[in-house]
């Protein structure tokens, strides 16, 4: 099959999904802003340090912790290194191309990164081990089992559970080196972001697009929200542009909606730390 | 293995002395002193004369690409959709087709390691209202029906359809017509196995 960047949607389908949409309909019947089902299973990779396992809608995404020791960068030296890599398996989707990681996956990537890093989610003072020299290296890294759509909020509730979940081995210094102990530290996590994904098609502003609906869409905008509600990250995609009014739209229907998101991330996590 | 004796090969099986494997996870007939097995799931394999639905995935001035729901791509020389011979240096493909376009055709030459060719049907352009997708597995079975399913579905739910048997369902009518075929589409993607399907379709029918 020649190879695709993304699908390419029938003028029929496009019609019948714009014609869904201004009905008050995405196409597979949920109303514009209601996300699909969402399913959170923490734990799932038994060698990791932390991860999750997450199902929305058709899309399928997996995160893993791994947890390292480097040397700090010059200008925070007092302070651990999150690095962020995101793939999206040729299983994915018979779109998806083996290879290294694409443009997609790179902004994949950056923007659970940004949502991570700019939410304070994780004390990164708590992840050294000498100032200077030795700190802690968290590695997060995303998975694409199923290309369902809205890859950033899947991916970004992947990584939040597995970071949420993740312990790992203390370090002590020896000498200049540094030696594995049996101690286990948790994950310094001091709170956590919810990333909202919406899409302008047609006039229409939806959230969760579905693959389909990201096909056609004119604009995207991921908003990644606090504990408080406040936007911490952001990022716009798709050719089109938004008006303001559209941006204020989108942001107001995410402030309406990440409450939930988050009691399920909360509740999943809880459940797996007590082993229900 | 799906059968042991003195057989015919009709389908995606393959024989070993006296013992018949299938070569897909399917569901197996074995009638008629013969041996077959239907695949459930998996893309459209291409077959001379098969009559399916594709869309136009790219325009060039000698061809058109089609996406034929399959591991593989189809075309469709230009010559095709003027039925004589073009000047592409004078005529551009794109002012019969564009990208997103459904068109039927049927699969008339499949070269290893190359498109499927594709004729054009004499009616060719297709368009509806809405447009489904099942497994090819099941729209084969549903096409080779003897009880004639496909126009019992058009009677019953008042809309006109066009399928391929790619597994591309195109309807054309009234948003209830549209809204019972997407129940009956809903209806066979959620059974499992081909046997009991079209008892299954009739009960909706009724």
């Amino acid at each position: 099959m020649m190879p695709k960047k993304g699908p390419i949607i029938s003028n029929l389908r496009k019609d019948q999904i714009l014609k869904s949409i201004s009905e008050g309909k995405h196409i597979d019947g949920r109303e514009l802003s209601k996300q699909r089902s969402l399913e959170i299973v923490p734990g799932i990779i038994e060698k990791a340090e932390g991860s999750a396992s997450v199902k929305l809608g058709d899309t399928h995404v997996i995160a893993g912790i791994k947890v390292e020791v480097g040397t700090p960068f010059p200008d925070t030296p007092s302070e651990g290194i999150l690095i962020v890599n995101a793939e999206i398996f040729p299983t994915a989707s018979e779109y998806q191309e083996p290879g290294p990681p694409d443009e997609d996956s790179i902004e994949l990537a950056r923007v659970v990164d940004r949502g991570i890093r700019e939410s304070k989610m994780v004390d990164f003072s708590k992840l050294v081990i000498e100032p200077a020299k030795q700190v802690y290296v968290i590695y997060v890294d995303i998975g694409v089992l199923g290309m369902g759509g809205n890859l950033f909020d899947a991916s970004s509730y992947a990584a939040v559970a597995a970071l949420m979940t993740s312990s790992f081995n203390v370090y002590r210094i020896d000498g200049d080196i540094p030696v594995k102990t049996d101690e286990k530290m948790a994950m310094p996590i001091t709170d956590f972001a919810v990333s909202l994904t919406f899409a302008k098609i047609g006039g229409s502003i939806v959230i969760d697009p579905t693959w389909e609906e990201e096909g056609i869409m004119d604009a995207r905008l991921t908003a990644v929200y606090d504990n408080d509600g406040r936007i911490c990250a952001m990022q716009k995609g798709g050719s089109g542009g938004l008006k303001i009014d559209d941006v204020f739209q989108m942001v107001d229907l995410g402030k309406a909606k990440y409450l939930d998101i988050r009691k399920k991330i909360v509740e999943m996590v809880e459940n797996a730390k007590s082993g229900n | 293995m799906v059968a042991r004796g003195n057989y015919r090969i009709y389908s995606n099986v393959i024989k070993n002395d006296d013992k018949f494997y299938s070569i897909f996870v399917g569901s197996a007939e074995v009638t008629g002193g013969r041996v077959r097995v239907t695949r459930l799931s998996g893309p459209y394999i291409p077959k001379i004369g098969d009559q399916v639905i594709g869309m136009i995935t790219d325009v060039q001035p000698l061809a058109a690409t089609v996406d034929i729901n399959s591991y593989i791509n189809g075309f469709i020389m230009a010559n095709a959709f003027y039925k004589k011979r073009i000047d592409p240096s004078k005529r551009d493909l794109s002012e019969k087709v564009r990208v997103g376009d459904l068109l039927s055709a049927r699969v008339n030459r499949i070269e290893r390691g190359r498109d499927v060719s594709l004729s054009l049907d004499q009616r060719w352009r297709v368009d509806g209202d809405a447009i489904f997708y099942v497994s090819p597995a099941k729209a084969a079975y549903l096409l080779k029906s003897k009880s004639n399913i496909i126009s019992k579905i058009k009677a019953f739910t008042g809309a006109g359809i066009v399928m391929g048997i790619n597994g591309v369902i195109v309807a054309k009518g009234e948003k209830d017509s549209i809204g019972r075929i997407t129940e009956i589409v809903r209806v066979i993607e959620s059974q499992v196995e081909l046997n009991g399907l079209e008892d299954m379709l009739k009960g909706v029918l009724r």
